[in-house]
């Protein structure tokens, strides 16, 4: 029963931890992305901004969509960073590449 | 649209129902992870491709190691793998790697061997930047002499390779590429210690002077201060290296032509033996110092003449001067090795079927007045593609040495690739080495035995190979499955016979059979999201003839089993590695007087390291040989070091317990 109990706080713990308020922000880049490096180059230096949770890079589609916890951070500061690194980035809106379901 | 890249784990949009059957599993999955203080988000990692297919999600994690496209039997060791342990030198590159073996062959001056196909290093034709490199007197240490830091990349060739670099590759080759100039600008410094008194300082920096031009600067610095002796028996377990190194590179890249040239310099004294505080009752101390400079420089010249059709035409060469002044005990050796090598090829895709590559080279090396050769050569070699499917490439050069007269090198390759899942590999070559015989194995002399050393020829060898390859879709993710039997035999061969003479050391020419078969089955599989086990068994058959009898060869394993895992948080902030050998017995060179066994049993080895990644920099600790075990003896007959059964060469183990280090990287102006 104990065991029982354990599990079942853990997974509410689990539970309550993924009930974030998790967002998706969609960008281009300039300058554009060519390449393996490129893509390395965005996710490389992205992924150290607090609240980015997901990266993915569509190289073919010149499309970055992030994911991210809308309580630790925003698009606007999420946009800002990629100048950090010598990018410029620009909302797409109402452009969702894949229906996603939110978590 | 690549289907199955490298290392690809699948993931799926897990709706709520089937999220509740995983929940249970998944707990113990966030347990874990909540050590590492990351949430267990389904998110893809930092180095993970993602492509998708409706409503599949599939992610890529970036391999460490990549099967490389050609017909050659190649795997390319990116940085990433070389991050999963310390690897302070190219020696240490090898932990998480099935296929290459590293021993220690001195307990006393530290050389170390590569073993690729359960025999010698010799036979693995080292290549930096696709130039032939470390050859003769810098064999030995030559491992050292590459900072891990400095490295973007290693390229293991098993089997015969192409004609291109040369005959020499016998077992295979290894290639590396260093840092290139024209990286992201920046500062990369990193900083190690561990617990066996080293510590090591590696920089690289880069500059990009204009939009073609770029230059890099590489240094490192290492001293080993302690004076360790684990085993009590008088010795340092480990000599004590204190090295500097450095080297400049320079790039212009144009649109029809590219320079690509460096120089180079090392410096190392090595110290080991006894020491007063190691042996402070010896009056008679038996000291080892190694003192080695070496000057490198190369260039190569591409001149792109139809980039529509590849066509283009190289010029490289380099030039080493190799000094090196050795005291094993009362015994001395010094050499002043030259090295210079050129080659001009050609290079043409006729149609997208058709490639001919020809080329000229000229190789010369010095080591002393009886010592010398200069081989002029040439090759051809073809490659018929058809649409990937099918990759034939048949290679023959023909080659005047100095010394052994001319002689034709063939070498043929094929790959198929029937369709995505499967694709089969076949090889067959010859190779032939020229041998110096003192200057490779001048180790040797720090055995108390006699080294005799015969009138040698040239060495020949055939290497016959087949290897498949598959990618297994498996509960949604890949099974990367790899088998493949390698059979080497010498037809002329310098033997090093231990068995025929307790009192020498003899290193002859082959009477009889010699031989190598080795079988290796690997797999790799992403268990769950971020974490990869690769699990790897390979059996060596390794034969020679000894004074007349056909013997396996000693000092080698009859076996060895890999498994390691790998494990990165999704951002890739965190990276858990960790590696468990087993190394199979084998047989000690034939006993005198009892003093040691006939053969050594298995053992294992455990590895581990902690990676934490920071936007600027990124600290790692991890321990080597975690379950401590040690060779026993790892020097025969310590306690009279100058009498004919003092041995330390009879190293088939490590010779020191668990260590342990950490390191830090720092990432200066790179974004």
């Amino acid at each position: 029963m104990k065991k029982v109990l354990v599990l079942s706080a853990m997974m509410l713990t689990a539970v309550v931890c993924m009930a974030k308020d998790i967002k998706t922000l969609v960008v281009t880049t300039v300058p554009q992305m060519h390449c393996e490096s490129c893509e390395n180059k965005i996710k490389g230096n992205l992924r150290f901004e607090k609240g980015v949770k997901q990266i993915e890079c569509n190289i073919p589609k010149q499309m970055v969509t992030i994911t991210y916890d809308g309580e630790k951070t925003t698009p606007e500061k999420i946009i800002q960073s990629f100048g950090k690194f010598g990018y410029k980035a620009t909302e797409v809106k109402k452009e969702k590449p894949e229906s996603k379901k939110e978590k | 649209m690549r289907q199955y890249p490298d290392c690809l784990w699948y993931h799926i949009n897990i709706k709520a129902k089937t999220f509740m059957r995983f929940i249970l599993t998944s707990i113990v999955m966030m347990l874990t992870l909540s050590v590492f203080g990351q949430d267990m988000d389904a998110l893809q990692a930092d180095t993970m491709k993602t492509q998708n297919l409706q409503n599949i999600t599939i992610t890529s994690r970036r391999a460490g190691t990549r099967r490389v496209k050609g017909p050659t039997n190649a795997q390319l060791i990116t940085r990433d793998e070389l991050f999963k342990a310390a690897c302070c030198n190219l020696g240490e590159s090898f932990t998480t790697n099935p296929s290459v073996d590293v021993n220690y062959s001195d307990a006393a001056t530290g050389a170390k061997q590569i073993k690729l196909l359960g025999l010698s290093g010799t036979y693995v034709q080292m290549l930096t930047e696709n130039l032939p490199n470390f050859r003769g007197a810098a064999a030995p240490y030559a491992l050292d002499y590459v900072p891990g830091p400095w490295m973007n990349s290693i390229q293991v060739s098993k089997g015969s390779s192409s004609v291109r670099n040369g005959y020499e590759s016998i077992t295979g080759q290894i290639d590396i590429e260093y840092l290139k100039p024209d990286n992201d600008e920046g500062l990369t410094v990193n900083l190690y210690g561990n617990t066996m008194s080293r510590l090591e300082a590696n920089a690289d920096a880069n500059i990009h002077l204009d939009d073609k031009l770029s230059t890099e600067v590489l240094a490192h610095y290492q001293d080993d201060f302690g004076h360790h002796d684990v085993n009590d028996d008088g010795f340092l377990d480990q000599p004590n290296v204190r090295q500097w190194n450095l080297q400049n590179r320079w790039k212009w890249k144009g649109t029809h032509y590219m320079f690509h040239g460096g120089i180079s310099l090392v410096k190392e004294k090595r110290e080991g033996g006894q020491t007063h505080q190691t042996a402070p009752d010896s009056h008679h101390l038996y000291k080892i110092g190694i003192e080695t400079d070496r000057y490198e420089g190369y260039m190569k010249h591409a001149f792109i003449l139809d980039p529509e059709h590849g066509t283009n035409i190289a010029l490289m060469g380099n030039v080493s001067m190799h000094l090196l002044d050795a005291n094993y005990g009362t015994k001395h050796y010094s050499v002043n090795q030259k090295n210079a090598y050129a080659q001009l090829l050609f290079e043409n895709n006729f149609t997208e079927q058709h490639n001919l590559s020809v080329g000229l080279s000229l190789n010369y090396d010095y080591l002393m007045k009886d010592d010398k050769e200069t081989t002029p050569g040439a090759y051809a070699q073809y490659t018929y593609n058809l649409n990937d499917k099918v990759v034939a490439m048949a290679g023959i050069r023909a080659d005047h040495s100095s010394r052994y007269g001319t002689f034709v090198t063939p070498r043929f390759h094929l790959k198929l690739t029937p369709n995505e899942i499967v694709s089969l590999r076949l090889s067959a070559g010859k190779g032939y080495r020229t041998v110096h015989a003192l200057a490779e194995n001048n180790y040797l002399l720090a055995s108390g035995r006699h080294l005799v050393i015969d009138d040698l020829e040239q060495e020949q060898a055939w290497n016959y190979g087949v290897s498949s390859s598959f990618y297994i879709p498996l509960f949604g993710k890949t099974l990367k499955l790899n088998a493949e039997y390698y059979h080497t035999h010498f037809s002329q061969q310098a033997v090093i016979d231990y068995d025929s003479n307790p009192s020498e050391i003899r290193i002859t020419n082959l009477d009889g059979k010699s031989y190598s078969n080795t079988v290796q089955i690997d797999a790799t599989y992403p268990v769950v999201k971020g974490l990869e086990l690769t699990a790897a068994w390979r059996w060596n058959d390794v034969k020679c003839t000894y004074g007349g009898e056909l013997m396996e060869k000693p000092l080698t394993s009859r076996y060895k089993g890999l498994v390691t895992a790998s494990y990165k948080t999704p951002l890739g902030l965190w990276q858990v590695d960790a590696t468990l050998q087993l190394n199979g017995g084998g047989r000690m060179p034939t006993p005198v007087n009892g003093l040691w066994d006939d053969r050594f049993q298995a053992y294992e080895q455990v590895s581990a390291q902690i990676t934490r990644w920071f936007r600027h920099f990124s600290i790692y600790i991890g321990g080597e040989n975690l379950t401590g075990f040690r060779q026993k003896q790892t020097i025969i007959n310590a306690a009279d070091p100058f009498s004919s059964t003092f041995d330390p060469t009879m190293v088939w183990g490590p010779v020191q317990g668990a260590m342990f280090y950490a390191g830090i990287r720092i990432n200066i102006g790179r974004l």
